[in-house]
């Protein structure tokens, strides 16, 4: 039977950083990820910006100041040098690193290809945990094996892992969950109907596709942006889901195909009737549906909606959380709440960390957190931070049984972005 | 802050200045007719929700033409765009 000391549960942004920084650390780690490539939600559901990373400037003067070192600044810069848009934006009072979603996962397997100590294993589920965290069952495509471990990441988003082994997790009520959405390419767009007051004009052309009932309202919900490649525009469309439920295999097959559907319709629509469009087409769709929220853990610490008001301060802080709560209980666009004087918030080591369990920890959308709170930290920024955390802490904890956020913060700073 | 313009333009202003903080955008305390609708979060996909609120709201219809940003920027200019148009359907 195969021994590790960190098992990482999925292959996102935080899983990523959780298992390269545990194994950075010498800890003998295994990533499983249940699809073929590395970067979850940031690759195979197309999203293609990162927030997060900097901090809300003060002023529009200031330059982008990095929230988090470590980690996360190092997978930045890697993901510049692949080339696309390059380096951070302003938009209104954020500054956003633009990405691609290929570049993500391309930089992802150059990262863990250089990192001794971990092994990762695409097409592989977590089928078991025993409720102590100590052995798992894996499977790929049918053929299952079981390891044992001294520690636990679960990266998985939803907290599979946590549930699995009789963990406690919470969720928002259906009604206020943030809502999905489906994100596809098109090719022939031309570049310049993407600019300025150009997507206020696409947004003219839709609201009178949707009012003359020529699109299915649901069309109400896309936003458009260039790729920064060629003539290729990504197209986001927020997903009205009633009765949605994240975790059921019945509504999300009905949201796959819906977001399918809508995606052929306005693509349609704008070859047809929008300039700048007439030789486009769909060149590609997500893997999966984009889910913002599901289960988070129970932890030791759960960082409440006051905290990122606030910017509260911990003693045990592992990162900061700077983007603001971005809601989107309803598919009618965001709800931006910024907090007092821009303030990061800090987010604790024990927000990482199961309340039951010594050797379970939690990274990226599913830490412990309210509601309202992982409206911020379930961005890509700060889950490559919380992710690297909770990997250097699982490190720390199999290799001499404690871990604490002096440490991990002493860790991060050796880090060179 | 402009000067106090007359009571009937100003309560086209509260509604929209209403209706954008219920309906749409999480605005800040201070939210008020002058304000930046950018930095209160607007954005191409919630310019298209606000396109049909208030079309639907007051009928109108706004053309292409005028959907700039600056026409957008604050509800004072979107109240304005308003009532050209309605003053152009009439
Ligand atoms: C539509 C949309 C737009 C967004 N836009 C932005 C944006 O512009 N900027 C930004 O920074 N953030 C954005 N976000 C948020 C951000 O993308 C996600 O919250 C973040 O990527 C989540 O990372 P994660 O690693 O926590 O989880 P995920 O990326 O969801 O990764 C979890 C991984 O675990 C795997 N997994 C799950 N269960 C198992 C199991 N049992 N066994 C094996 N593997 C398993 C899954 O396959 C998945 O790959 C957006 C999210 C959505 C949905």
């Amino acid at each position: 039977m195969h021994v590790f000391d960190v098992l990482v549960v999925g292959g996102g942004s935080a899983g990523l950083a959780a298992a390269v920084s545990a194994a950075r650390l010498g800890a003998r780690t295994l990533l499983i990820e249940r699809g073929g490539s590395l970067g979850g939600t940031a690759s195979a559901a197309l999203v293609h910006s990162i927030c997060g990373l900097y901090r809300l400037p003060d002023s529009p003067e200031n330059p982008p100041v990095l929230a988090n070192t470590g980690f996360a600044a190092e997978f930045a810069s890697r993901l510049t040098a692949l080339g696309g848009p390059a380096g951070p934006i302003r938009m209104g009072r954020v500054d956003v690193l633009l990405q691609h979603p290929t570049a993500f996962a391309r930089a992802a397997d150059a990262v863990v290809k250089e990192t001794p100590n971990l092994e990762i294993r695409f097409h592989t589920e977590l089928l078991q945990v025993s409720s102590d965290f100590l052995n798992a069952t894996i499977s790929c495509r049918g053929r299952t094996e079981s390891l044992s471990t001294r520690t636990v990441v679960d990266a998985s988003g939803d907290a599979a892992a946590t549930v699995l082994g009789g963990g406690e997790s919470e969720m928002a009520p259906s009604e206020r969950l943030q809502r999905p959405a489906f994100i596809f390419a098109m090719h022939g767009v031309e570049p310049a109907v993407l600019q300025d007051d150009g997507r206020l004009k696409i947004a003219r052309r839709i609201a009178t596709g949707v009012q003359s009932q020529v699109l299915p309202k649901g069309a109400l919900g896309a936003a458009f942006r260039w790729s920064g490649r060629g003539t290729e525009a990504f197209v986001t469309i927020d997903l009205d889901a009633p009765d949605y439920d994240p975790l059921d295999a019945h509504c999300l097959t009905r949201l796959e195909m819906l977001g399918r559907e809508l995606a052929g319709c306005v693509a349609d629509f704008l070859q047809r009737e929008v300039t700048g469009f007439s030789q486009s087409f769909i060149s590609a769709l997500p893997s999966r549906i984009g889910v913002r929220e599901s289960r988070r853990i129970v932890g030791k610490y759960r960082l409440e909606t006051h905290d990122l008001e606030t910017g509260a301060q911990f003693d045990d802080a592992i990162a900061l959380a700077t983007w603001p709560m971005e809601l989107r209980e309803t598919n009618r666009g965001p709800r931006l709440r910024y907090p007092d004087n821009n303030r990061p918030c800090e987010i604790p080591l024990r927000a990482l960390r199961a309340r039951d369990h010594g050797n379970l920890f939690a990274a990226g959308r599913c830490i412990a957190s309210s509601h309202e709170a992982q409206a911020s930290t379930r961005v890509i920024g700060t889950c490559l931070a919380t992710g690297e955390a909770a990997g250097m802490g699982a490190a720390l904890f199999a290799l001499n049984g404690e871990c604490d956020a002096a440490a991990i913060r002493a860790h991060r700073e050796k880090i060179k972005a | 802050m402009a000067s106090q313009p007359n009571s009937a333009f100003e309560s086209l202003e509260h509604q929209l200045v209403s209706l954008i903080s219920e309906r749409l955008l999480e605005t800040r305390p201070d939210f008020n007719a002058d304000s930046n609708l950018y930095d209160n979060g607007l954005d191409s996909m919630a310019i298209m929700q606000l396109l049909v609120l208030v079309e639907e709201k007051y009928r109108v219809a706004i053309p292409e033409g005028d959907l700039t940003r600056q026409n957008f920027s604050t509800t004072r200019h979107l109240a304005e765009l308003i009532r050209e148009s309605s003053a152009r359907a009439a």
